[in-house]
């Protein structure tokens, strides 16, 4: 029953903010389209769709592969941010100390009561997106294709909890006022591919790609934008490697933020 | 001369501040670039391969304009939140020294963090695209541009400190309008009809930013050059009338120390 | 026979920094906080660790409430390690760090007790109970702040919320780090009255840490006073107040038709009678603290005896202040 107790205070605690501060609610409805309107918007000033297919080097609908990239895009930094860079917030708050007293392990708290939340915000930016992809696609075609890019993010959050939760970690040893990490974010998305295929990056990257668990959640999201479906194969192979990273991640949290959080203790770092 | 004595405490401080948050202003000007390169690679996938040199090169100089645009916004306007909460602003003018005077001295690392973001800049798209970023055809008419992008930017971040100091922006309206400003950047006048050309010059930016594509090509633009001037000499009106009157009231009704998070 | 609720034996702790000795080079220093400091704590106590800024006060806190493990040492709450068992020690403590801060200030009073509530694993109908039974209890309620954003609260309403959140799963233990510090009077005065009727009708035990004397001496039940992470002394106030003199000096302030002697009163102890210009004559007498009722007793029958009608009887004993100042050896290290 705690644990869902701690997955609802995730959620009451977003809902208040958004309650209390609703400029960071706008913000939140209007960075994706802000996001997504400048790169197409830049995208067909300079250029065009054809250019797109050829550079990409497959017959996909570019609004939508980079609708998909966006949400992917998004989430990805929220998770980070939120999970991660949550400790740096706490800390500043004085607030920390007080999450820590919880009756759980820190990266359970951490992590656990921020899924509900990320559930709920990413299915809000997506459905945001939804009318545009009716207009393009058509109401049938257009919910399948969400769907995709649904399925995408929420298997993609899983592996990509544990990796933030050791992120968490870091944090919690380093004590700076600002977020001296905040870099890692636009890497990991450039290793990525998050708009563009990993396909072009060169050889060195590709290896640092294959490690990244939003390398895949970005490709299966794009299968959305794809015109013609892949086979079921690439899907199978896609969740598996997910899955797979996913235990890989969050097995590797676990420890080290535990071990992190005993030296930080032993250190007096969290207050 | 007590304005020498206030003058050389004011530069001190940004100064001694600047080195302790040196780590700080790195990872800032890294993140920033990274950002905006991910959006230029995005970009660049629907610009044909045989044009993508010449796009990478407009997009540096985008990326060098914004940081101005970007500096003036949080590292002068927005700040001012941070010295509100913990209660400088009271403390200064006990002694004499407006808030104003106290923001004079963000110039220092407004400047700091613009050289820091245009070297990461030149670094990554230089070596991405093997572009030569400084190849100017007009540096005078380059150098036109950036002066008054400087000079916009730092009076945005004036009219921002004063709304700061009165309502509390939010943090999220300030992104919103910086990423809006990437898009007008980005768009060249030639792309907007010529018969409301005239009133495009007239959002700030806009005709600095022309000036520094004039540089670019070797080419002139003295509507931009007169209209921006026109522009700089409205904000700097609206900076000193909204700094004036911001005065006036906090002496009268105290700060707001809204918290900001 | 009340029950050791808290225990602490040899806690040492050290804190390493760094020095900048020039651009490159950098000075290790390590910092004894804590050199071996033990005391235990009974149930329903107020207990009192007091000390300087820098003796070791919140350090101490911190590692009761398992967010520092200490170095050497063990300390226990109801049994339970707070290092090897810390999950189970933070079930049964409530804790305050500060009064100033550890709030989401774009949350109201309310909204903070819910989320914490949650995050401590109480849900529902019994959290919004608790959470209003809280808001009444600590005075938020009465001053109508609990829907304010905390960013709009006084200091002294952000106190009485961190005591609210403290008192949230309603644990047997209190620990709090100075919950009075920079309070106005009255919501000073409302914070230790809670406090005591926690400890003494709730049956909650109580350790609290401040370097206001007064305050101590007003409610606690056994103090600990620390100086340079060390034990300089122990016991209940009047025990410490006897280290510093065993002896009381009563002064009664009298109405006398005719001037009196003090050969007049046969009472055993030296006496001094003030006749001050303008005001009422004044006997002051010292006695030993063991003797002071049977003293003044003594001396009311003598001074009726005498035809003196008497106004007001003071008694000056020593303050825990001037405890502290002896044992530490400092007016204060402030």
């Amino acid at each position: 029953m705690r644990l869902v107790t701690l997955l609802k205070s995730g959620i009451m605690l977003d809902l208040y903010y958004f309650k209390n501060n609703r400029a960071s609610f706008v913000g939140m409805l209007v960075y994706p389209y802000l996001m997504l309107g400048l790169i197409l918007g830049a995208g067909f000033l300079f250029g065009s769709a054809e250019a797109f297919r050829r550079n990409v080097g497959l017959n996909a609908d570019p609004v939508l592969y980079f609708i998909a990239s966006t949400v992917v895009a998004m989430a990805s930094v929220s998770v980070m941010w939120e999970v991660g860079g949550n400790v740096m917030f706490l800390r500043w708050l004085g607030a920390l100390p007080y999450v820590l007293l919880a009756p759980h392990r820190m990266s359970v708290v951490l992590v656990v009561s921020y899924i509900p939340r990320y559930v709920l915000f990413q299915l809000i930016q997506i459905l945001e997106f939804l009318p545009l992809i009716m207009v393009l696609h058509g109401p049938i075609e257009a919910l399948y294709r969400t769907a995709i890019i649904i399925v995408a993010t929420l298997i993609g959050m899983l592996p990509l909890l544990g990796f933030s939760a050791i992120f968490a970690a870091v944090m919690l040893h380093l004590e700076e006022e600002s977020n001296v990490l905040n870099w890692l974010n636009p890497l990991i998305l450039l290793f990525s591919g998050a708009f563009y295929p990993v396909y072009l990056l060169p050889a060195w990257a590709r290896v640092v790609s294959a490690a990244l668990p939003t390398t895949y959640t970005l490709e299966l999201a794009r299968i959305a934008s794809l015109v013609t479906m892949p086979s079921l194969g690439t899907y199978v192979a896609l969740f598996s490697i997910l899955l797979g990273l996913t235990a890989l991640y969050n097995s590797l949290s676990l420890v080290l933020v535990g071990k992190s959080e005993e030296i930080v203790l032993r250190r007096g770092g969290i207050s | 001369m007590r304005w020498a004595t206030k003058a050389k405490a004011i530069v001190w401080l940004h100064v001694v501040r600047l080195w302790r948050y040196k780590w700080s202003f790195l990872s800032t000007a890294v993140t920033s670039v990274l950002w905006l390169f991910l959006f230029i690679l995005g970009v660049l996938l629907f610009v044909p391969p045989e044009s993508q040199r010449e796009a990478s090169l407009q997009a540096f100089w985008v990326v060098f304009a914004w940081s101005f645009v970007s500096s003036g916004t949080w590292l002068m306007g927005a700040w001012v939140r941070f010295l509100i909460s913990v209660g400088l602003v009271e403390e200064h003018m006990l002694r004499g020294v407006t808030p104003y005077e106290v923001m004079y001295g963000r110039v220092i690392p407004f400047l700091f963090d613009v050289f820091l973001t245009t070297t990461i800049a030149v670094l990554v798209i230089g070596t991405t695209f093997g572009v030569n970023v400084f190849e100017v055809e007009d540096v005078w008419m380059l150098l036109l541009g950036v002066v008054l992008v400087f000079l916009q930017s730092l009076s945005y971040g004036l009219i921002v400190t004063s709304l700061s100091m009165r309502t509390g922006v939010p943090s999220q309206l300030l992104d919103i309008v910086n990423m809006l400003t990437i898009g007008l950047l980005m768009l060249p006048a030639e792309r907007v009809h010529a018969s409301v050309r005239h009133l495009f010059y007239l959002i700030p930016y806009t005709a600095p930013m022309q000036l520094i594509r004039c540089g670019l090509g070797g080419l002139r633009d003295y509507l931009a050059l007169t209209e921006g001037v026109v522009v700089l000499a409205i904000l700097l009106a609206i900076a000193a009338s909204a700094a004036r009157s911001t005065l006036k009231y906090v002496r009268k009704e105290g700060v707001k120390a809204v918290g900001f998070m | 026979m009340r029950r050791e609720v808290v225990v602490a034996e040899n806690l040492v702790k050290r804190y390493t920094s760094y020095e900048r000795k020039g651009i490159l080079r950098k000075e290790k220093k390590i910092v004894e906080a804590l050199r071996g400091v033990s005391f235990t704590v009974l149930e329903g106590q107020v207990f009192g660790l007091l000390g300087p800024n820098g003796a070791g006060k919140t350090t101490t806190v911190k590692i009761l409430s398992t967010l520092l493990i200490p170095d050497a040492g063990h300390a226990s709450v109801y049994g339970y390690d707070i290092v090897r068992e810390a999950r189970k020690v933070r079930e049964l403590i409530g804790v305050s760090l500060s009064v100033e801060k550890g709030f989401f200030w774009k949350l109201t009073g309310r909204e903070n007790l819910t989320y914490f509530g949650m995050l401590y694993g109480l849900d529902g109908d019994e959290l919004r109970s608790r959470v209003d039974a809280l808001l009444e209890l600590v005075g938020l309620r009465e001053l109508e702040a609990e829907d304010k954003l905390y960013e709009e609260y006084s200091l002294g309403m952000k106190a009485r919320l961190s005591l609210a959140r403290a008192l949230l799963t309603d644990p047997p233990v209190l620990i709090l780090d100075e919950p009075t510090l920079g309070l106005d009077p009255p919501s000073a005065r409302m914070i230790r009255e809670l406090l005591v009727e926690l400890a003494h009708k709730n049956g909650k035990t109580v350790f609290v840490t401040t370097h206001n004397m007064f305050e101590a001496e007003m409610i606690c039940d056994k103090v600990v006073i620390i100086d340079r992470g060390r034990v300089v002394a122990a016991g209940t106030v009047s025990e410490l107040k006897r280290k510093v003199s065993d002896k009381v000096t009563v002064t009664f302030t009298f109405v006398s038709s005719r001037p009196l002697r003090p050969s007049a009163l046969s009472v055993g102890y030296p006496l001094n009678i003030d006749n001050e210009e303008g005001g009422l004559p004044k006997l002051r007498v010292v006695v030993p603290a063991s003797e002071v009722e049977d003293a003044t007793a003594r001396i009311l029958r003598s001074l009726y005896d005498n035809g003196c009608s008497v106004r007001k009887i003071e008694v000056k004993e020593p303050t825990l202040e001037d405890v502290f100042i002896l044992v530490t050896g400092k007016g204060g290290r402030e």
